[in-house]
């Protein structure tokens, strides 16, 4: 068993094998040795490692990809939106949290779930026009009338003008 | 970009103290995001937010300021600027990595939606999210040499036509102007004349004129003797001075070589792409046309469920399976929209005259078979 220590100091215990589906944590364990020291994660609270860990739990034993995964980027596996079902329903939790997982499975180092997120992301953003994109993501307008009607005119390179 | 971001952080972070010290017009929060978003809907705040410590807090100057509120003031509205905080807040790779699931049409409008995006989408640096999402879609041509990314994707699928700038469902591209317009609207033929003008006004080397994009050939009307090549006027300008600058002679050939590669380029792209609009057009057909025929077919059982409430299901059913099923084929059941009351009321007595019609029919001609088979039985009796 492992133990994880979140932001807000409250204690997690996980499966070795759970834990190190996070490659930060694997690596940590792999530096300590045996050890029943607990890992302080201080980039991540407690609501965010309890979904964490749900998402590893659910998936341990699974086969984590290659360390060196960024050479094969341009795989299939990137290129589709689709999520599995039960990740799907894993991932429908709100905007906040939704971003709580991304940057704590960046943090982690958690490939499959960085891109679970990822592509959730994606999904929310893909065919809306600017304007229901910016209603869905609270993003507010900082054009001028002006500015907006000279951007749709402008689609070359910043740095080209 | 990371610098501008930061630059842009630093600003808006100076807003928000000054603001900060008057009590409740601002909330304290961290994100940038809701503080921009605060000014606009200052109304739609809802969740407080439980423990501070729960947020790991990208920015360094996200938490001084926190410091500086008073507790009561440390609330988060409900919604949550997502996209602009990962805009701001995450390493450029996470965006990457939401942004390479996307099309080219989505990262355009991606770059409509504000500042912060656009800076970031619009930059040279960002070019390799825009070939990943090119990749997303294996069958587009690749990008023509003389177009940068936003604006291939700006030509294949602005939503509004590029010179009157109204949004129109109906637009076509053209490609060798490098336009995408509504043709049908009444200001835009004016407005393509005031854009495209007939080089030949223009003074320029004949030579210039030959490798000239974008330009567009008519094949000349009522009132002109012969085809006529189209440029945009901006662009020959550009050409013509770029051709201006080159002293000498040599060095004008070779630039005058070099258009022309690229000017045939563009034309051998030129049927890559119509190739590809005629394939997305077969499969948006073939898309269509399947949609409908799910609406169609539901349509069909859901008469069939009505006319069982009226007796008639068992004539109407004796139609579907028969070969020639004239019941699918009738014109209120084939109808590619759905069955509601109100259409049902209208259609009711229609089809109920049109089955007792067709049950009339059937019974007769049911007993013209009976009495040929029993024309036919000692015959039949004496082959077996």
């Amino acid at each position: 068993m492992v133990t994880l220590v979140t932001s807000d100091n409250e204690k997690f215990t996980a499966d070795k094998e759970v834990a190190e589906r996070s490659v930060l944590i694997k690596n940590m364990l792999e530096d300590v040795g045996e050890s029943d020291q607990p890992i302080p994660l201080p980039n991540v609270s407690s609501s965010v490692l309890k979904k964490v860990l749900e998402y590893c739990e659910h998936h341990r034993g699974e086969p984590l990809p290659a360390a060196d995964a960024d050479t094969t980027q341009d795989d299939t596996r990137k290129r589709t939106t689709d999520i599995s079902e039960w990740d799907q329903k894993f991932i429908t939790v709100d905007q906040e949290m939704l971003f709580e997982i991304i940057l704590a499975a960046n943090y982690l180092d958690i490939k499959s779930l960085l891109d679970v997120g990822c592509k959730t992301v994606a999904n929310m953003i893909k065919g809306k026009t600017p304007e229901e994109i910016r209603k869905l993501f609270n993003i507010v307008n900082d054009f001028t009338p002006e500015e907006e009607a000279q951007i749709k005119k402008e689609n070359e390179w910043a740095e080209d003008r | 970009m990371t610098r501008r971001t930061q630059g842009l952080q630093n600003e808006q972070n100076n807003e928000e103290d000054q603001d900060a010290r008057l009590p409740g017009t601002k909330h304290p929060r961290s994100e940038p995001s809701d503080e921009d978003e605060e000014e606009v809907r200052p109304k739609a705040r809802k969740r407080t937010k439980k423990s501070q410590s729960e947020q790991p807090g990208p920015s360094n100057s996200v938490s001084k300021r926190k410091n500086k509120m008073p507790e009561q003031f440390k609330k988060v509205r409900g919604k949550f600027g997502l996209l602009q905080r990962l805009a701001k807040d995450v390493p450029l790779d996470v965006i990457f990595e939401v942004f390479m699931h996307l099309n080219p049409s989505d990262l355009l409008s991606l770059a409509r939606t504000s500042k912060t995006l656009r800076n970031m989408l619009m930059s040279k640096s960002s070019a390799s999210i825009w070939r990943a999402t090119r990749a997303n879609m294996p069958t587009l041509p690749p990008l023509p040499d003389d177009l940068s990314e936003p604006q291939y994707a700006h030509l294949l699928f602005s939503e509004y036509c590029h010179i009157c700038l109204n949004k129109r469902r109906t637009l076509s591209t053209l490609w060798s102007l490098r336009v995408r317009a509504c043709l049908m609207s009444n200001e835009c033929p004016m407005n393509m004349s005031i854009q495209f003008e007939l080089v030949a006004s223009l003074d320029v080397d004949s030579r210039v004129k030959d490798v000239l994009l974008p330009f567009m050939y008519f094949k000349g009307g009522v009132f002109r003797s012969g085809p006529v090549s189209y440029h945009a006027s901006s662009a020959a300008r550009k050409y013509k001075a770029e051709f201006d600058a080159i002293q000498d002679a040599d060095e004008q050939e070779s630039w005058l070589a070099r258009m022309k590669e690229v000017r045939q380029q563009a034309l051998e792209h030129q049927i890559l792409r119509s190739n590809w609009m005629r394939s997305i057009d077969e499969a948006r057909t073939a898309a269509h046309t399947a949609a409908v025929n799910v609406i169609r077919e539901q349509r069909k059982q859901d008469i069939l469920r009505r006319l069982e409430e009226v007796g008639w299901r068992e004539e109407a059913d004796l139609m579907v399976n028969s070969r020639s099923d004239p019941f699918s084929k009738h014109k209120l059941v084939k109808q590619g929209r759905k069955l509601t009351d109100h259409n049902w009321n209208t259609i009711k007595t229609e089809l109920v005259e049109f089955l007792s019609e067709q049950k009339k029919k059937r019974l007769t001609s049911n007993t013209m078979k009976f009495r040929f088979n029993l024309d036919n039985v000692p015959e039949q009796i004496w082959y077996d």
